[in-house]
């Protein structure tokens, strides 16, 4: 199966578990992403997911100054985002706990 | 193509999005970002700015549903189109050279209409015939490159499009209208408009004579070109008898029978099939006794 199907359900689970870590700019989380190990993530759905979980009101936004070069905008989870991010990782531990012993009884 | 240009082009393929202000409120400082990071072109990292624009708004969230039965005007597909062909190296080439073109463009527009003037005015040709034509062409020529280099306004780009477009359907007819060539005729003689007979019938059989009256056969008839002149007996009811194997259809007169018809005969002698192609020298059985050469047992007597 392809990775990249796998992780279209899954993005914004993603993208709240790295800003529950830390606040960051958009291509800094695309960046982060791939340093877990989600090297299929495409930048522009990183970017669309985070605008669409602001539009939602799950995110904070503030632009900081840069030192290398335009201003950036900061990106953090606030109440919303919090309850949003505790809920699918609930759900998302549940359905992989489900998926690994569904994966383990057709190995045997 | 430079974050601007890259940015530019997603919000052009993005054009009918709803929330497109929303969607793409810092995606310039984003892709700033993007290029400052490696020294490779956005459109190598990232791939044409329509499939990012698409992929986009497939993150963002569906469509509005409007969206989708809503069919896209012409002028919206030509900007989508024009978006996602940026994306490629040879049409951002083509483009960046259509610019050089335009001196060429307005000598030639400059002459098509002058030469659709010299047209209308009755003289027709594609150069200038008298010296008044010619003056027409010069005038018309440099009107069209002094148009061309104005700055534009509303009713000079309204007048540019519309002398372009007289210029580019006059080429166009231009090239439409040279005369055809002449294609070869196939020799069909059936309906011959050169042979003439007595009677209405058509030509389907031919039948030669020779001087002295004596009818001739396994005559090959070719034109001028060396092709074999063939007739169409079926047309008239007729068929070429194929007993006698496959016959040559320019060897006249054809074996033909008439198919339901038993009031005569083939109308033509047939060729006997043992001696299909005219032998050069007559054959032991057709040569007739000469009695002189021969001795009788009386004279020997």
């Amino acid at each position: 199966m392809d990775g990249s199907q796998l992780l279209k359900g899954v993005l914004d689970l993603a993208v709240l578990a790295v800003l529950k870590e830390r606040d960051g700019y958009g291509y800094d989380i695309v960046r982060r992403l791939r340093e877990a190990g989600l090297h299929e993530v495409g930048d522009a759905s990183v970017y669309g997911t985070l605008r669409r979980l602001f539009k939602a009101g799950a995110l904070t936004s503030y632009v900081m100054a840069s030192d290398e070069g335009p201003h950036r905008k900061y990106y953090g989870l606030n109440e919303v985002g919090l309850s949003m991010y505790a809920a699918s990782a609930k759900t998302w531990s549940a359905f992989s706990k489900t998926m690994a012993s569904l994966l383990k009884e057709g190995q045997e | 193509m430079t974050p601007e240009e890259y940015a530019q082009a997603v919000r052009d393929a993005l054009a009918d999005h709803p929330e497109r202000e929303e969607l793409l409120d810092d995606l310039d400082g984003h892709l700033a970002e993007i290029a400052a990071e490696s020294g490779l072109p956005l459109e190598d990292r990232l791939g044409p700015p329509a499939a990012y624009a698409d992929e986009l708004a497939a993150a963002y969230g569906e469509r509005p549903e409007r969206r989708r039965g809503r069919r896209r005007g012409p002028r919206e597909q030509a900007v989508r189109a024009h978006a996602f062909l940026m994306g490629y190296t040879p049409y951002r080439s083509l483009v960046g050279f259509l610019p050089e073109l335009r001196p060429g463009w307005w000598v030639l527009r400059g002459y098509v209409l002058a030469m659709v003037l010299v047209s209308m005015a009755g003289d027709s040709g594609l150069a200038p015939a008298t010296a008044a034509d010619w003056a027409v062409a010069v005038a018309c020529v440099l009107a069209s490159v002094w148009f061309g280099r104005r700055r534009r306004g509303r009713l000079v780009v309204l007048l540019a499009v519309a002398a372009n477009t007289v210029a580019g359907v006059a080429v166009f007819a231009t090239m439409v209208a040279q005369p055809p060539s002449p294609a070869p005729d196939s020799v069909y003689m059936a309906e011959p408009a050169w042979v003439r007979n007595a009677s209405s019938d058509g030509v389907y059989n031919i039948k030669p004579y020779a001087k002295d009256g004596t009818p001739l056969t396994d005559v090959y008839l070719y034109d001028q070109d060396g092709n074999p002149l063939t007739t169409d007996p079926e047309r008239y009811g007729y068929t070429v008898d194929r007993s006698c194997g496959e016959p040559i259809l320019n060897r006249y007169p054809l074996p033909l029978a008439r198919e339901n018809f038993s009031r005569t005969g083939p109308p033509s002698p047939s060729p006997s099939c043992a001696d299909p192609a005219p032998s050069a020298s007559p054959s032991a059985a057709d040569r007739e006794p000469t009695p002189g050469a021969t001795p009788s047992p009386e004279a020997t007597r």
